[in-house]
Formats: structure tokens, sequence, C-alpha cells
């Protein structure tokens, strides 16, 4: 009797039961169909989903930034692609794409000469995200300080052509993790995403400085209060704008 | 029937294993309308609710051909059950119907994570006008407390009010203390055209708690202009404190229509004293004042509604005057670029509810609208405003084409005509390319390749695919905690083994510091108590005395140290020759009275012992 109800219950627990929920898989799949039809707000529903679920990379806010900009919403795009690169740093396509719309927003003529050489080379290579930072800084540490701790216990000197890269290494980590963490005392980056923000110069709707940024504009928040950012572009412009106005990278 | 225990660990695991399922609630639309007979002139309120949608969901609602939307609202409610989030949105859209007959509404769909869901038709039956009572549905406006007391005195700037040539008329003469009056800027009016309703408190004394109540406003759509105005005026040699309220009227129905009573409920003062008719002693009066509650009524104001004539197939119910404008963000582009097309409308008049038509979409591009922007400005002269038709067009193939003119149509009701606005068809340039990178080479030189012009892409990549989407770049917080330790945690122990190791070897010098500085005291402790008349006993201990202070003296391991060696040693530490002779000749006669069998020829103890103690002051002194 024990043997048959062990066996009733070993069917019931590997018997493939049709689930009620929907994988991420699908939600992946619905979401590459509606932006392969143009239904781009959908598509940018779907991967919202996965990201509310809890898979956070890159790529999907890629996905998101690509749908932005089909729609015409260049702020919501590059805000997107920025993300994305803060999580892919060595992604290309994320460049390239980051690339064309600064070439589209503020047109400038390509870099020659020696400028253009350095920015040629592809020291974006070494970029890491934050979580790629924490683990070389953990492992470069590691096997730096523990070298030079044997060292010592040996009374012995640390040889140069071991530690001095290894330093080169920690140093890129540390500047990397200082880069992309989000800390307290490093005011947040974010981009206007609507067509023109009016800034004020006081936190109310009717406080104007008569000037304005455009979608899709870099700017540095200050500081917060209620609904209102105060916030700086790269061009120095200061002012208060209201927060739907801009998207947090 | 009693169940066995493994059964009923099994009901259970099956029971929690289905109860989220269970409790999941499925994706749902429901419309329906308050009422399937109305009558012409009449209307009815459409409610669309979407459950188990996500904040972008919406409804496909078809062509309303038989019914004008002229009140529309939404909103928005969260449920979260078992864990799941369930958003339910809701549409509710007032409906007037163009003309008597069976008509239905719908199918309306929405889609919901790749289902479609519908619901409907709904039939609705029109009656003719004659054959039943209109229903109005609109929200009723709220009676708004007056403020404790109106200003009083002078300082005040009195206002020229505008002539409105059918208001409820004022007291005629010998007007009263406190007043109250209702008008309206026309009598007559279309269906939808905007009336100016004024309300006017008058009041040359103090009053108190007052309490308005305006109409109900029930065959009209009203939208406040200003709250509350507060200005002087003299009338008759009286000067008297007004409050005014302005609100916009929008008839929705043809006919004589009454806008109803406006009631004002106040304390007014009562004299108590003398000089009753004399106001100005009486506001300075020392006699107490008392107060009655009073009320004070302005009567409906009937306005004569006329119905609007025939309209064009494509009229959405706009009265008043309005502008039509449209601009391009740019007219060539590659494939796979958007531009932005927007629509401009402009005027004075019930502007919330303008539509356009829908957007012809092409082969050659694309349309998506985006939610229109309304700005609406309310002054005294009622509303105005503009709303912006934003459109995303994307370009699907290369071409050239146009972006098609769009009509609007506006009633005019000084004209009493319908008058027709288009935007101008603009031309459109579509060229191939699509998404893709290629080099940007201008001037290069093949010599200076290495040096030339930065590459810029000209297109957009396409987008990551599925089986790249599913995963996460993120460290857990126990992970990220293990690698803060090695980061923080290594680095300290190296600090922490320079910092022991320095603190040995200063313990360690310090040491042999106290050693060196013992030397000499211990040798001559050694002396002191050194028994030198029996001279084979005293011979071994006092040779061993001044090798242990040399070594201790100059940090030197092992003791027995030969007078070559101490001679070296001397030398090394920069000691005086004539010491280090001294010296190596004492340890040399040591050794021969020790090893050589010539102890009869020792010196005597306490003369050896003093020689020795200089010898070994001269070396301290020496060093």
């Amino acid at each position: 009797m024990r043997l048959s109800i062990l066996i009733f219950w070993a069917l019931v627990a590997f018997t493939p039961f049709q689930g009620w929920a929907v994988t991420p898989g699908e939600i992946a799949k619905v979401g590459q169909q509606k932006y392969e039809s143009a239904d781009y707000l959908q598509a940018i529903a779907s991967w919202q989903e996965l990201k509310d679920i809890g898979f956070l990379n890159g790529n999907l806010d890629y996905n998101i930034g690509e749908a932005f900009w089909r729609l015409g919403k260049v702020g919501e795009a590059r805000r997107y692609f920025l993300k994305a690169l803060s999580l892919d740093p060595r992604n290309p396509a994320i460049r390239d794409n980051l690339l064309f719309i600064e070439d589209k927003l503020n047109p400038k003529p390509p870099d020659t000469g020696i400028k253009g050489l350095f920015f040629r080379v592809p020291w974006w290579k070494l970029s890491l995200n934050y979580s790629e930072a924490l683990k070389v800084c953990a492992l470069t540490a590691f096997i730096l300080f523990g070298y030079l701790i044997w060292r010592r216990l040996k009374l012995r000197k640390a040889k140069w052509w071991i530690t001095l890269p290894l330093a080169l290494i920690l140093l890129n980590g540390v500047s990397q993790l200082v880069y992309r963490g989000q800390w307290a005392w490093v005011p947040p980056r974010a981009v206007i995403v609507v067509p023109q923000a009016k800034l004020l110069k006081v936190p109310a709707p009717e406080a104007l400085t008569g000037n304005t940024l455009s979608d899709g504009a870099i700017i540095t928040v200050k500081k917060r209060q209620g609904d209102f950012r105060l916030v700086k572009s790269a061009s120095g412009k200061e002012g208060w704008l209201e927060a739907q106005s801009i998207g947090e990278i | 029937m009693r169940i066995s225990y493994p059964w009923k660990i099994g009901i259970l695991l099956v029971g929690l294993w289905l109860w989220p399922g269970i409790g999941m609630a499925q994706p749902s639309i429901d419309v329906r309308v308050d009422r399937n007979t109305v009558v012409m002139g009449g209307t009815l309120k459409l409610s669309i609710t979407i459950r188990g949608g996500s904040a972008l969901t919406t409804p496909e609602i078809p062509e309303l051909g038989n019914f004008d939307v002229v009140g529309r609202s939404s909103g928005n409610s969260i449920e979260i059950m078992n864990g799941e989030m369930s958003v339910t949105k809701t549409w509710e859209f007032v409906l007037s119907p163009r003309k008597a007959g069976t008509f239905d509404i719908g199918p309306i769909s929405t889609h919901i994570e790749g289902q479609t869901y519908s619901s409907g038709p709904l039939s609705v039956q029109v009656l003719p006008a004659d054959q039943g009572q209109p229903y109005q549905t609109f929200p009723q406006p709220r009676a708004q407390p007056m403020p404790p007391s109106f200003p009083q005195g002078g300082g005040g700037r009195g206002r020229t009010l505008p002539s409105y040539p059918f208001a409820s008329p004022a007291p005629q003469q010998s007007r009263p203390l406190t007043f109250i009056t209702a008008e309206t800027d026309k009598q007559e009016a279309y269906v939808g055209e905007q009336i100016l309703f004024t309300f006017r408190m008058y009041t040359a004394v103090n009053v108190q708690a007052a309490q308005l109540n305006l109409p109900d406003f029930k065959d009209f759509i009203s939208e406040e202009l200003i709250t509350e105005r507060k200005y002087e005026v003299n009338l008759e040699g009286r000067r008297y404190a007004i409050n005014e309220w302005r609100l916009a009227l929008f008839p929705t129905q043809a006919g004589r229509l009454k806008t109803g009573k406006s009631t004002v409920t106040a304390g007014v003062p009562v004299s108590t004293g003398q000089n009753r008719f004399n106001y100005q002693v009486f506001r300075s009066s020392p006699f107490r004042q008392q107060y009655v509650s009073k009320t004070f009524t302005a009567p409906s104001i009937t306005i004569q509604v006329k119905k609007l004539p025939p309209a064009p197939k494509a009229y959405s119910g706009l009265v008043g005057k309005f502008s039509l404008k449209s601009q391009l963000s740019q007219d060539q582009l590659a494939t796979g670029d958007t531009v932005n097309y927007k629509v401009t409308l402009k005027g004075r008049g019930n502007i919330q509810e303008a539509t356009l038509p829908p957007f012809p979409e092409t082969e050659f591009f694309k349309v998506y609208p985006s939610k229109p922007e309304v700005e609406i400005k309310k002054s005294l002269q009622g509303i105005s405003g503009e709303k912006l038709f934003d459109y995303a067009l994307v370009a699907a193939r290369p071409g050239a084409t146009q972006i098609p003119a769009l009509t609007v149509y506006y009633f005019d009701p000084e004209s009493s005509k319908y008058i027709k606005l288009d935007t101008k068809a603009m031309a459109m340039s579509i060229r191939g390319g699509g998404p893709g990178e290629k080099l940007v080479t201008a001037g290069i030189n093949e010599r200076k390749g290495i040096l030339a012009a930065s590459k810029v892409p000209t297109g957009m990549k396409p987008i990551q695919p599925i089986g790249s989407l599913l995963f996460t770049q993120r460290l857990s917080g126990p992970e990220s905690l293990i690698y803060w330790f090695l980061i923080l945690g290594v680095p300290l122990a190296w600090i922490g083994v320079q910092i022991w190791q320095r603190g040995r070897a200063h313990a360690i010098a310090t040491a042999d510091d106290r050693k060196q500085s013992r030397a000499f005291r211990k040798a001559k402790a050694g002396l002191g108590r050194l028994d030198l008349s029996d001279g084979a006993k005293a011979l071994p201990i006092l040779t061993d005395i001044i090798r242990e202070y040399l070594s201790s003296r100059f940090l030197v391991r092992g003791g027995a140290l030969t007078p070559g060696e101490v001679e070296k040693l001397l030398y090394e530490k920069k000691a005086p020759a004539e010491i280090n002779r001294r010296m190596v000749y004492l340890l040399e006669q040591l050794d021969s009275w020790k090893y050589g069998g010539e102890l009869g020829k020792l010196p005597s103890g306490k003369n050896l012992s003093q020689e020795i103690i200089e010898l070994l002051k001269e070396i301290e002194k020496g060093l």
C-alpha cells in the first residue's frame, strides 16, 4: 500500500503540468515579435516586464532604447543606451548607437591627427561594469597583496615586474568601480526626455530663466525638491526642472 | 473517512502548488453602457474596464459614427493578490447620439500578453426627441464656502465690469447692503458654444460664514474660469466689495435651458443701537453687532440653445474659433529613421474635445501617435488653448511620398457656419540605407591612414536576440560582500604584517641597545665579585668576563673570541690602536697563564682587576 502511494506521488511530481504563468522566454519572444511588427510600445512593455522580473543586463536596455528611437523619442533612447552602456560597457553595438545619436544631436567634424589617433585606440575595451570592476579589484587585490605579504614574511623584496602590472590592473579596476558606482556624493546623470525643457529659477512652474534644454541633452542632477530637480547641463546652464521631464540614467 | 498521513501531505503539496494559479486573475475587458435606450438630445455613458493588463494597455475602440463624444475620463487602480500585481484601467465616455435608430457600439477589444480580449457589441436604441425626457449625468458643482469676511474700506482698486446685456436684474434703486447677481454673456447659443456665466456677491457690510451654492448646470458642461475675484465698486454713492465667480458653460443639447438658481447663505449684521441708517457710524459704533442668517437668491437664467446645422461627415464637435498648423521635423530621411509630425490646433472654445481624423498610413511609413497634449488657458474671456497632436513616422521603404493633409471642421457661432481647416500636404523623400555602419573617409590619405578621421556610424544596429536577454549582470548581496572583503581585507592584512615586522625589528634593536649598554656594567660587576686569590679558579672566569663583554658590546654571537679575532673586531669598530694592542696583549697573557701553566707569574688580583676595568673604560671612551 505504501509503495503504491509513493509511486502515485512520484507520478504527480514528475508529470508535466501545464503552467499558469508566462515564462520569461515567452515574454522575450513577444517583445521581439512586437518590435518586428513595429508595435514598439508593446515591445517596450515586454522588455520592461523582463527587467521587473529581475533580468538586468545591457541587452534589455539596448533593445528598449532601440524601440524608443523608432518612436522618435531621442531622449529616452539615449537614456536607455547609456543605461545599457553602464551594464555592458564593451558592447560595440551600444557604443555605435550612442555615437550615432550624439552625431545627430551635436554633429561635429571628426577628430584628426594625434587627437583622432588617441580616440581611435579602443580604450573602451578595458571598460568594466560595476560587478566586473568589483571582481577584478577583489581578485587583483588578493593576488597582489598576498604576494607582497608572502615576500615580506620571507624578508625579501617584491619583484617589480610582478607588482607593477598587478597594481595597474588594480588601479583600472578601482577607477571603474568609482566611475560606475552610484555613490551618494556623486551627482547622478540624467537625460532630458521631453522635446523642450524650460529651466526654472525656483522650483515653481512660473519662474522661467529663459533657458531651454532640448531632447536628449545630458545633465547632472544636483538637488531634489518634491517634483522638481536642480540640474546643470554640460554647457553650464543651471536651473530647476520638473522631474517628469528628465530620465535618470 | 480517515485519510492517512502520506495522503494528507500529498493533498497539501498539490494544493500549495495549485494555489498561485487559482489566485491569479485572468485578464479581461468589460464594456457596458448605463442605459440601452436614450432620447435624441440625451446622453449615455460608455464604460470600458480592462483588468490584468499593463500600464500601456489601451482599448481598441471602433469608429463611433453615430455618436459624438462630449465627455471623457479615465482612471487606474492596482491590486496585489498572492504576490501578483494586477492593473485595472477604466475609461468612461459620454456619448451623444447623432440620429435616431438602433446602433451597435463595439465590439471593443484589447491585446494583453499576445492574447486578444474583446467585449460587445452593445446595442443602443436612440429614440426621437419627442419620445422621452433627456437625462444628464454631469457632475454637480460643489458648494463653495466663502471667506468669513470681505475686504472693507478704501484702498482697493475698483474694476470696470464687462457689460452683460442679459444679466438677471440687480436691485434697481436704493440697493440693499448685500445682494447677489448671476448673469451670462449671451442668451442664445448653439449646442457646444461657450457661454460665460458670472456670479457676483455685492456687500457693503461685513458678513460672516457665507456659503455659496452655485447651480448644478444640469444641461451644460461647466468649467471654472476663476474661483474668486475680489474688487470694489461705487454704486449710487456706496462702496461695495464684490466677490465674483466666473464659469464657462457648454450646452449639451438644444432647447430652452435653464442654468438654475444661485444662492448664498450668510450672516448679515443687525444693528442693536441707534443710527441704524447711518452706516458710517454703524461701522464704528460702540454698540455690539449681532448677525442673523440670511439667504440671497439669484434667479435662474434661461438660454435658448439652438441645434447645430447638419454637419460635414468629419465634424468632431468643435465649436468656437480655431486655427490649425502642422510641422514636420525633416523631409529627407533614410529607411528606419523616425520623423516627428506635429499638428497644433489652437483657439477659443471646447478645445479639450478636439480630435483629428485617423492619420492615413501608407506603404512608405508607419504612424505612431502619442497622447495629445492640451494646454488650456482660462481667463475672464473664457477658455482658450491649444492641443498638440504628435505623430512619430517611421520610414518603411525608400521613395518620394508626402504627408497627406488633415482636415478639421469647427462650427463658428458668429457666422453660423462650419469652417474647414486643412494642414498642408508635405513632401517627403526616403532614401535607402537602413541600419549599418560605413566609414566616413573624408580626406583620408593612404600614408596617413592611421591618423585619418574617426568613423561615425550611419544607422542604428539591430536589436539583441532573445537568447541574450535572459540573464543578469548584477551581483547578489552576499557575492558583493565577499568581494568587498577581499578588496579591503587583504590590503589591511598586508598593512598589519608591515606594522608587526617593524615592531619586531624595533624590539630587537632595542634589546641589542640594552645589551650593549649593560655590557660594561656587567663586566665591572663580574670583576668586582671575582676572587683572584685563587688564580687557577679565577683565570677562566676572568677570560670569560672579558670575552663576554666584547661579544655583548659589539653584538658578536659566540663568546669564544681568539686574540686575533678580538684584534680584528676592535679594528673594525675603529677602537684606538693602543687600546687594541693592550687588549690583545692582555688576552694573550691570560691565555698563556691559563693554558701555558704560568700561574706563578699571575699579577695580584686587585691590580689585574683594576687594570682590566681601566682598559674597558678606555674602550668605552674610545667608541
